[in-house]
């Protein structure tokens, strides 16, 4: 050791004092950058190097500090909890999002929807019932009925309207996540090139990157559930189901089936098509795959069950001029369903009459038990109904109900709604729990990352103080160096 | 260092963020029960009560429609009482004019032509009266939507001085059988007409045809047919009318019951709504008032929480 070897030592001691400032300012700086994990400083004394023969004890007191890394305090446990819970978060937040649009649609039970649109349809029949020749009880049915329909076809066109915009909200996530895809595909090839060039851990910038992944594919897996596994060499794998989406520097991309629904993802390295099972996509697929498609046959069964029950009472009716009734509604389902034209134009055809007109009498029935039965369909929960012939899809045409038709029997219509609502609002109840549910585990999860990972400011400010009087004590001894020194000088010039 | 676990910033944060949350949505909730009025505003809110509620809404419509079949019914049966007390009256009159005829001597044509008359204007009259309309429904036509005895009102057959009389035609019943009816309970229909036959009868057998003959056996003087056959068939069509009018009130009094009893279920039906529906106002003040206070708390510990910092003690 040489006399001037205390201020090499000194300035080690304020080098690293320095980084340990330096990562302090960095940690308090980025204490509320999103991903950012905490790094900490790894010092490590220097020498001094062991003399031949001599073990247990130094002769010398050793070379100073170094600085053997910068680490970042990351968890790899917590991170993948993290992003399967974000998963399933994601998922049951999109169906929430879904469910919550399907459920205004069902304005219950306030009284504003159609279930009070049924109620008044009835009565109208009750008051036909009451004076079938009177024309303004007529046109009531007729328009009464005009309405219901158009409020059943509002509701599926906002339906199938939910459906598209579900659709297009499932391609713009793909578009992020490709993106995502990309971006991670990206920091890995960098880390493995930073890597290849310098020591792994030595360096804050590669730590910066790792950040910068880590934040992606926490984003990416609310959007899509993940699994992450960590390479050697410093790059992860991210996989979907049995694929992988990034696989180090290389990804693959998603696009959403052509068709549907049922709609599916596709991968683009081999063309398989996947149903995720968590993150938003999943959450958005089960609502345009599954959701919106049920609560459609549920409603198409209302419109079909208003039209077969009506139709088919009016089949066995006869109308004012004492002809067999004509269907009342037209249609195939909740979509299309009208009142038959030929009734808008003459609601006079309207079957309301049990029995005809009798033969050679200028007399014309008027019993009205027809339409009074229509009135009445509400008070059971099933009714007959008239199925047009070749099926429903041909309901549309007014032939198909008179000729050929056949009865069967079904729920009667209200009974159907009140069905199609309590569905609704049973799942989007269950969905909401079930989210309340998720989102405390997930921010419990999170902050169990962030607990383990975050910045602690209390902590650095505390390391600051630290540093700070090392270095003051390091500068002090570097004075007392110099003192010495200068003494000595002074001595031998004396 | 201790073991205890590392807290940072961010997380504590994360954790009071999601405290505030769930009290926010609970306030929220609270709110908008306490401004409807109502616990369930959507499906979702509870949705056993939304089917349940739903399907006594239904019903609601139906006992209200029963109500309504009920007041159409007595209105029927009420225009139908008003018709058949001035056919009773104008039996009553005739009933004094032949009277007066069978007492009458010979010589007291002149007034026997003018009774006759009077019984002949009668007969118009209750003609009008069976062709009693409410609504623009013929009120003594049953099921059938034209006057009951059409050909009576004009024609020559009608006509007892004419050759071509034919009361088998002139007073032929042309309307139905069968009464109308109103659905005034689930699957229940009540009568709430007599038919013109009922009341009238039919053809040579008729009231009219009845009031045909004693007009002209009052022109002809004939008193012995008079105080016969005459009078015994007229008391027997008044008794015939009473029964009716008898009838009528019968149906008045059911179908006023039916209404009560469709107007009793309502109230029921909308009460069992209420129970369901409405929101507890004094629970939801009472919880309203409990989550501000949590909420407020919650806030306040929070800010006090996140306030200090070491850096605020260095200098």
């Amino acid at each position: 050791m040489s006399d001037f070897s205390e201020l090499s030592v000194a300035l080690t001691g304020l080098e690293a004092e320095q980084v340990g400032m330096d990562t302090v300012g960095q940690n308090v700086a980025n204490a509320n950058t999103a991903g950012y994990v905490e790094e900490s400083v790894q010092l490590g004394t220097l020498g001094p190097f062991a003399e031949e023969g001599i073990t247990g004890v130094n002769s010398q007191p050793g070379d100073g500090v170094q600085v053997e890394g910068i680490s970042r305090l990351t968890n790899t446990y917590l991170q993948s909890q993290s992003y399967t819970q974000q998963g399933l978060q994601g998922s049951l937040s999109a169906q929430q999002t879904g469910l919550q649009s399907v459920q205004e649609n069902f304005p219950e039970p306030a009284g504003n929807g159609i279930s009070s649109e049924l109620t008044q349809y009835w009565q109208d029949w009750s008051n036909l019932a009451n004076n079938p020749s009177d024309s303004s009880a007529q046109t009531t049915v007729v328009q009464d009925g005009s309405t219901l329909a158009e409020s059943l076809n509002q509701t599926s066109n906002s339906l199938t309207a939910l459906s598209n915009q579900t659709v297009q909200n499932i391609t713009s996530t793909l578009s992020t996540v490709n993106q995502e895809a990309s971006q991670i595909a990206n920091l890995n090839q960098s880390i493995l090139a930073t890597n290849a060039g310098t020591n792994a851990s030595s360096d804050g910038s590669i730590a910066a990157l790792e950040d910068q992944r880590d934040e992606l594919v926490s984003q990416l897996s609310s959007q899509l559930g993940v699994q992450v596994s960590y390479n050697q060499d410093g790059t992860v794998n991210v996989y979907s189901g049995t694929e992988s989406l990034v696989s180090g520097p290389n990804y693959q991309q998603l696009s959403l089936s052509s068709s549907g629904p049922p709609y599916s993802l596709v991968w683009s390295n081999d063309q398989s098509t996947y149903q995720p099972s968590s993150g938003q996509l999943a959450g958005m697929l089960d609502v345009v795959n599954n959701y919106v498609p049920s609560y459609q046959s549920s409603l198409d069964q209302v419109a079909q069950s208003l039209m077969g029950s009506v139709n088919y009472l009016m089949s066995t009716g006869y109308d004012q001029a004492g002809n067999q009734g004509a269907p009342f509604f037209l249609g195939t389902g909740a979509s299309n369903i009208e009142v038959n034209p030929a009734l808008v134009s003459n609601p006079d055809l309207i079957g309301a009459n049990a029995s005809a007109t009798p033969s050679g009498s200028d007399a014309t029935n008027e019993d009205g038990t027809v339409a009074a039965e229509v009135g009445e369909l509400p008070n059971s929960q099933t009714a007959t109904m008239l199925v047009p012939a070749g099926g429903w899809s041909a309901g549309g045409s007014a032939s198909s109900w008179t000729s050929g038709a056949t009865t069967t029997t079904g729920t009667e219509a209200d009974a159907a709604y009140n069905e199609l609502v309590t569905t609704v609002g049973q799942q989007t109840s269950s969905v909401n729990n079930q989210l309340t549910d998720q989102q405390t585990v997930t921010t419990n999860v999170n902050s169990a990352l962030q607990s383990a990972t975050g910045v602690n400011t209390d902590q650095e400010l505390t390391n600051m103080v630290m540093y700070q009087n090392a270095y003051e004590a390091t500068a002090k001894f570097m004075s007392t160096v110099d003192t010495l020194l200068q003494s000595l000088i002074t001595m031998v010039n004396s | 260092m201790s073991d205890t676990m590392r807290v940072t910033q961010n997380s504590a944060a994360l954790s009071m963020v999601q405290d505030l949350e769930s009290d926010l949505s609970s306030l929220t909730n609270l709110q908008e029960q306490a401004a409807s009025g109502k616990s369930i505003n959507q499906p979702s809110d509870n949705p056993t009560g939304t089917s349940e509620i739903l399907s006594l809404n239904a019903q609601i419509g139906r006992f209200q429609q029963y109500a309504t079949n009920a007041q159409n019914g007595l209105s029927f049966l009420g225009t139908a009482s008003t018709a058949l007390e001035s056919v009773s009256t104008a039996l009553n009159q005739v009933q004094t004019d032949v009277l007066s005829g069978a007492n009458a001597s010979a010589s007291d044509s002149t007034s026997d032509q003018d009774l006759s008359q009077d019984v002949l204007e009668i007969k118009q009259q209750i003609l009008n009266l069976a062709g009693t309309t409410y609504n623009n429904q013929q009120v003594f036509s049953g099921t059938y939507g034209t006057a009951p005895y059409p050909q009576g009102t004009a024609s020559a057959v009608s006509d007892p001085t004419s050759s071509s009389y034919d009361p088998s035609v002139a007073y032929a019943y042309a309307g139905s059988s069968t009464p109308l009816t109103r659905v005034v309970a689930p699957g229940e229909s009540t009568d709430v007409s007599v038919t013109g036959e009922q009341v009238f009868g039919s053809g040579s057998s008729s009231l009219f045809a009845l009031l045909d003959t004693i007009s002209q056996d009052l022109a002809t003087g004939n008193t012995s047919a008079l105080s016969g056959t005459d009078l015994q068939q007229l008391q027997s069509a008044m008794s015939t009318v009473s029964q009716a009018t008898g009838n009528v009130g019968a149906l008045t009094s059911s179908v006023t019951q039916s209404q009560t009893n469709a107007n009793n279920t309502v109230s029921n039906l909308q009460a069992q709504v209420g129970n369901i529906s409405d929101a507890n106002e004094d629970q939801v003040a009472t919880e309203l008032d409990l989550s501000v206070s949590a909420y407020q708390a919650a806030l306040e510990t929070t800010a006090q929480i996140i306030q200090p910092s070491l850096a605020q003690f260095l200098s």
